[in-house]
């Protein structure tokens, strides 16, 4: 039988054709990406401006929206925050400095706040920002029609909570819109009226939900306003170019009130969520600045020139059902035994910080808030450890141990369960799907769980975001502890206005949870970090702050 | 003909009917709340928001109905976990995506494993029938994402300066080749077991015997005899695969950064995007029955004998 | 000239299992128009010679190990492929033994037909479709034109085989190989088709080999007969020779085993059956294969361990065996009827 001489002549030949082809057209391409790097670097001498200043940055996932009021991911929250004004930005410290605003005042009282806006604030459509737009944005977010995740953070401004809480079937929800206590007094002067002082209330300002929307584009578009083509913004960039899932660009706004400060000229976005993906496009030279990088990956990676890492707001903990593990000397005991430097080296791999206390490293006031916990050693203590679980008079011996499935919570726990095993703690690990996780943990907490996984993420920069999730009534209490004492601590905190004061108290709260008659309901692990891939030539200027906020008007191409 | 297509359109309607019905029941199932989204709790008022003006407060019968009428006037509700946009956007925007790569992973997987198999079946028991097979094997043993993974290494990474691919997106042509050959090389493992296995067994019929009895030349037999009646099964097997490629390629999608269906589909069930799932569900089965329709149809096309059974 | 002639063909499969010697040294010759008939069991080796001549056997397992297969003093098992398939359907046609399975179930008859003329000749469309319609007129297809578009599954088995004697002599061959062409077919439709290939044969000028199982067949239609056995030739002669006068055991059991109805000299009493079973190609018996199952053979003479050559024991009468009838004490006379 004969070779099909015609068939695997046009085999070759496709194989042939295919492979010239993908060699010939090599190098550029039309507009698609990484066009940035490649023309990015013209060689000066090192250190000066490069004449093109774009950069790619995979952002790693599709923002699920750009609405102000909806937005309630870190992606969304860069990108906003790049392309609004906010009325105030956090500098290193974190603390507050005007932005829209040019300034604030807090009443002697502490119960209003008071912004004053910039003259020269204008949307990209030309109209001026006035105070009415800030009012009418926030009051929007607050409304139980939009169903603003974030609605909650305005809970602090008089009747925000009763109208987001509005049936519009039983009350006058127009009236509790009215009533709810941000108003612009003129063009220029926001008023918001707190229900009780709140210190960080400016601080929280900086937060995206708290932007201001373009009413009559929200009104024309609807629910597509935030698309690119109907999108109105009022920031140092413009949204230029937002295809979903695929790619979203900014442009520098060249009418923003301070354009001339801003050295970077486009910002191309690519949404690449695998992780070993996005390091193969940024060793392809495709884009400039990834994270989400794969944990196995990340100690070759580490050796990189590119490599960043920045500190995280942000606490990985292990959750305690104190009503079944009723002895605080074996909570204490369980503490003692997790070797968290060893965890931090060898499975998260991150560099990431063994905690000593619930609060998060470079949250203000860190040093006095820290308890230094005797029970969270870095290294772990198991001699402590054993000879405290043998001072338990009827030890739980046999527990439950929950995580989530997403990786690296396993080798986690494993580590930790071979940990307690030595004080004769036999833990059952069970791995449940994230959503039923959350679901399955409450509050009310389920009986069945001895311990969780979880992690908690900064909203904003104050200590009480993550103590006060230790109250009796926490929606993100699962562990059934419930310290009045505690609790009348944190409800002091949220009354007293100076920093100082209430980083004191902050710090005893701390320790009756982590100090040495500590109630230890919660087993820290170790705080976030963030780690990231930086071409060198923007490595310099791109800086990621404790709350994984990038402002791209720092940034400079260099070489 | 016609009424034999006209009965088989009337048959989707009730299949597609519980095919929601199931999903539906599936989706509420799981539990999860498609408002969390990460360790913080929704707020009480929150969550009553949202589930009002989602309807996800009214009885699930309800429910059921209000989407069913949805999917009759093609108004498939909005996302749950993107706001602002519908699930209308969604396929709209990304289902075109998809059909392109899974038609290119298909006919990429059809010119290249039916010339494979007919080689290896007319070469039989030789280092090219061997080789072939064991190419095809490799194809469909190794599994899609470590192909895609070792493709982007290899010609987008290492060789990149040669070839000049992309490791990622779906922006240009480049950027097709790559994806297209990941989704396809396990259907065409497929197709060229098969072409091989069905032309072995028609190299033995008769009727291949009588036509080079009659001195036809032996591209005739092969080009013609033999290949119409192989490639019936393969026909047979095509219609299904087809419809499991578009919809089954998330993994590609997802690591070559696709902005196709696929992605939507898996991190909806995550984010427990009810509205999503459906559509998305619904979507896939209309596929799926549209993809068996047409490979009836053509079966009786292509075998005069099944034409004249189907009155 | 002889118009075929075939020298001491051989033609072994090459298995797993061991060499099958399916045909093992055959020879004869066949003259312009003549129809020479080939009998014998099944894996007797008649229809391997017939694919052996075209040149059809599966190439991987079988080989033409020798012998040579002259075609108007062409040498057939030295052509290459393409030169084969010029041959084919052109100069040698063939017909196959089941027309349900020999048609192409996808393609119409039509088609069939008429890719043959146009694979020998170069003539357009209508012309070989006309031509078609002639020759299924031919092969007494009734209402010839509007079937040509139909499918084989649409023709009965006879019209099957009508078609397939209609598609062998599009070409003009000059010689039909027709492999059982009756053995599928009813024994009312075996007649006809009989007939009517007789009828072409002779207005078309054609020699024909006829191979078959069945005595009755050839006896009708064949001008010689070689019998097979084993994968040799173990008897050679004219067709009124052989039944009036069979000298090989063998063809003896097969004429015993043949019911007579009518005609002169017929035999009565019972069917003869013969024992045993063919023998076993890749281990052969080392000498004369029918010896197992010969009634003649016994444990003194040369039949196991010398291979009787096939000798001329007549004019135009071979035979391959130590036992021939004629020199077997009490030479037998045909059986004369009953009055």
């Amino acid at each position: 039988m004969r070779i099909k001489t015609p068939w695997l002549l046009f085999l070759a030949m496709m194989v042939a054709s295919l492979a010239l082809v993908g060699a010939g057209c090599g190098g550029d391409d039309d507009g698609g990406d990484a066009a940035g790097t490649e023309s990015g670097t013209t060689t000066e001498e090192g250190g000066g401006e490069a004449a093109d200043q774009t950069i790619t940055v995979n952002w790693g996932t599709e923002p699920p929206s750009l609405d102000p009021g909806l937005a309630s991911d870190v992606t969304s929250a860069n990108i906003l925050l790049n392309i609004m004004d906010p009325l105030v930005k956090l500098d290193d410290d974190l603390n507050p400095v005007p932005s829209a605003a040019e300034s604030f005042e807090t009443s002697e009282d502490g119960k209003t706040v008071t912004f004053t806006l910039r003259d020269d604030l204008a949307w990209t459509n030309g109209d001026p920002v006035t105070a009415m737009d800030f009012e009418y944005s926030w009051k929007r977010t607050v409304s139980p029609e939009l169903g603003a995740d974030y609605a909650y953070q305005f809970y602090g401004i008089v009747g925000a909570q009763d109208y987001n809480g509005c049936d519009a079937k039983k009350d006058d929800c127009a009236a509790l819109r009215a009533k709810m206590g941000v108003k612009a007094i003129d063009d220029k002067t926001l008023e918001v009226k707190l229900t009780s002082p709140q210190p960080w209330f400016v601080q929280q300002a900086a937060h995206h939900s708290f932007l201001a929307v373009h009413k009559p584009t929200v009104d024309q578009f609807g629910d597509r306003w935030t698309e690119a083509a109907n999108i109105v913004t009022n920031g140092p960039f413009e949204l230029t170019a937002w295809q979903h899932n695929s790619r979203i660009d900014i442009t520098k706004n060249p009418d923003w009130r301070d354009a001339d400060s801003v050295n970077l000229e486009k910002v191309n976005g690519r949404m690449i969520s695998d992780g070993t993906t996005a390091v193969q496009a940024f060793e392809a030279g495709e884009i400039d600045v990834t994270s989400g990088l794969p944990p196995d990956e990340i100690p070759r990676l580490k050796d990189t020139p590119e490599y960043a890492q920045y500190a995280g707001l942000g606490t990985y903990y292990y959750g305690v059902n104190v009503k079944t593990i009723t002895d605080v000397k074996q909570r204490r005991a369980m503490a003692l035994a997790i070797p968290r430097q060893s965890i931090i080296d060898n499975v998260a791999q991150a560099d990431q910080l063994p905690a000593t206390g619930f609060t998060p490293e470079g949250m203000p006031g860190y040093d006095t808030i820290n308890p230094e916990s005797p029970f969270l050693p870095a290294e772990g203590d198991m001699e402590q450890a054993k000879a405290l679980m043998d001072e338990v008079a009827n030890p739980k011996t046999d527990i439950t141990l929950y995580i989530n499935d997403s990786p690296g919570h396993r080798e986690i726990a494993v580590a930790i369960q071979a940990a307690w095993q030595e004080l004769g703690i036999e833990s059952t690990i069970k791995q449940q799907e994230f959503q039923q996780y959350l679901e399955f943990l409450g509050p009310p907490p389920n009986k069945d769980v001895d311990v969780y996984r979880l992690g908690w993420i900064g909203d904003f920069v104050d200590a009480i975001n993550f103590l006060e999730l230790w109250t009796c009534e926490s929606g993100n209490n699962s562990t059934n502890y419930c310290n009045e004492e505690y609790d009348a601590l944190i409800e002091k905190a949220r009354a007293t206005e100076d920093n100082d004061a209430r980083y004191e108290l902050y710090g005893q709260a701390e320790e009756i949870l982590f100090g040495e008659n500590g109630d230890m309901p919660v087993l820290p692990i170790y705080f976030y970090t963030y780690v990231q891939l930086e071409k060198e030539s923007v490595k310099d200027s791109y800086e990621v702050n404790l709350l994984d906020q990038i402002d791209l008007t720092q940034v400079t191409v260099t070489e | 003909m016609t009424t034999f297509i006209i009965r088989r359109l009337f048959w989707t309607i009730p299949v597609i009917l519980l095919v929601i019905l199931l999903t539906f029941t599936m989706m509420r199932q799981i539990q999860g709340n498609p408002f969390r989204k990460s360790e913080r709790a929704v707020p009480e008022a929150v969550q009553r928001n949202l589930e009002r003006k989602f309807n996800l407060d009214k009885p699930w019968y309800l429910q059921y109905a209000y989407y069913v009428k949805g999917v009759a006037t093609y108004d498939l509700g909005p996302s749950l976990v993107l706001r602002g946009r519908t699930v209308n956007d969604i396929v709209e925007e990304h289902f075109p995506v998809s059909i392109e790569l899974g038609l290119y992973a298909f006919l990429f997987a059809l010119i290249t494993g039916v010339p494979l198999g007919m080689i290896a079946a007319l070469r039989h028991n030789t280092a090219l029938d061997y080789g072939a097979m064991f190419f095809s094997n490799v194809g469909h043993a190794v599994p899609s994402f470590l192909v895609a993974t070792l493709l982007i290494y290899f010609f987008a990474l290492q060789w990149g300066d040669v070839t000049g691919l992309p490791t990622s997106g779906w922006s240009s042509w480049e950027h097709k080749i790559l994806p297209s050959i990941a989704l396809g090389l396990g259907p065409m493992a497929l197709f060229a077991r098969l072409v091989r296995g069905t032309m072995l067994e028609t190299l033995q019929q008769d009727y291949v015997r009588t036509a080079r009895a009659k001195g036809l030349h032996y591209r005739r037999v092969v080009g013609l005899h033999v290949l119409r009646n192989s490639l019936i099964p393969v026909v047979t097997a095509a219609g299904p695969l087809l419809g499991f490629i578009i919809t089954g390629s998330f993994i590609i999608e997802l690591i070559f950064n696709v902005p196709g269906i696929g992605q939507y589909f898996v991190t909806a069930v995550n984010a427990r995007d009810y509205s999503v799932v459906m559509g998305l569900t619904v979507l896939l089965s209309v596929i799926v029955i549209g993809a068996n329709l047409v490979v009836d149809i053509l079966y009786g096309i292509l075998d005069p004998r099944t034409r004249d059974a189907r009155t | 000239m002889a118009l075929l002639e075939v020298r001491n063909l051989a033609t072994h499969f090459f298995t797993r299992e061991g060499t099958v010697r399916a045909v093992d040294g055959v020879s004869f010759a066949l003259e312009p128009g003549k129809t020479l008939g080939i009998v014998g069991e099944s894996g007797s080796g008649k229809s391997v010679t017939a694919l052996s001549i075209m040149g059809l056997i599966p190439k991987p397992p079988a080989e033409i190990v020798s012998g040579d297969v002259l075609f108007e003093g062409r040498d057939l098992t030295k052509l290459s492929e393409k030169q084969l398939e010029d041959v084919r359907g052109r100069e040698i046609a063939m017909i196959f033994q089941d027309p349900m399975t020999s048609l192409n179930p996808t393609l119409t008859i039509g088609t069939q037909i008429t890719e043959t003329i146009r694979r020998h000749y170069d003539v357009p469309k209508q012309q070989a479709r006309k031509k078609a319609v002639e020759l299924l007129e031919e092969v007494q297809i009734p209402r010839a034109a509007d079937r040509l578009d139909d499918y084989p599954h649409r023709f009965s088995g006879g019209m099957r085989q009508r078609v397939m004697i209609a598609i062998a002599l599009s070409c003009d061959p000059k010689l039909l190989i027709a492999d059982e062409p009756t053995t599928a077919l009813d024994v009312t439709v075996q007649a006809a088709v009989l007939d009517l290939l007789d009828d072409l044969r002779q207005a078309h000028e054609m020699a024909m080999i006829l191979i078959t199982h069945d005595m009755g067949v050839v006896a009708e239609s064949a001008d010689d007969i070689v019998v097979m056995y084993g994968g040799q030739i173990v008897e050679h002669a004219s067709v009124n020779d052989l039944f009036d006068r069979p000298e090989h055991p063998y063809t003896e059991a097969l004429l015993g085993a043949l019911p007579q109805i009518e005609g002169e000299g017929i035999r009565t009493g019972r069917l003869t059956a013969i024992p045993g079973r063919p023998p076993d190609l890749k281990n052969p018996p080392p000498a004369c294969r029918f010896a197992p199952r010969c009634p003649y053979a016994n444990a003194n003479d040369s039949c196991a361990t010398v291979i009787p050559e096939l000798r001329e024991i007549r004019k135009d009468h071979w035979v391959r065996t130590a036992h021939p009838a004629c020199e077997r004490a009490g030479a037998r006379e045909p059986e004369k009827v009953q009055a």
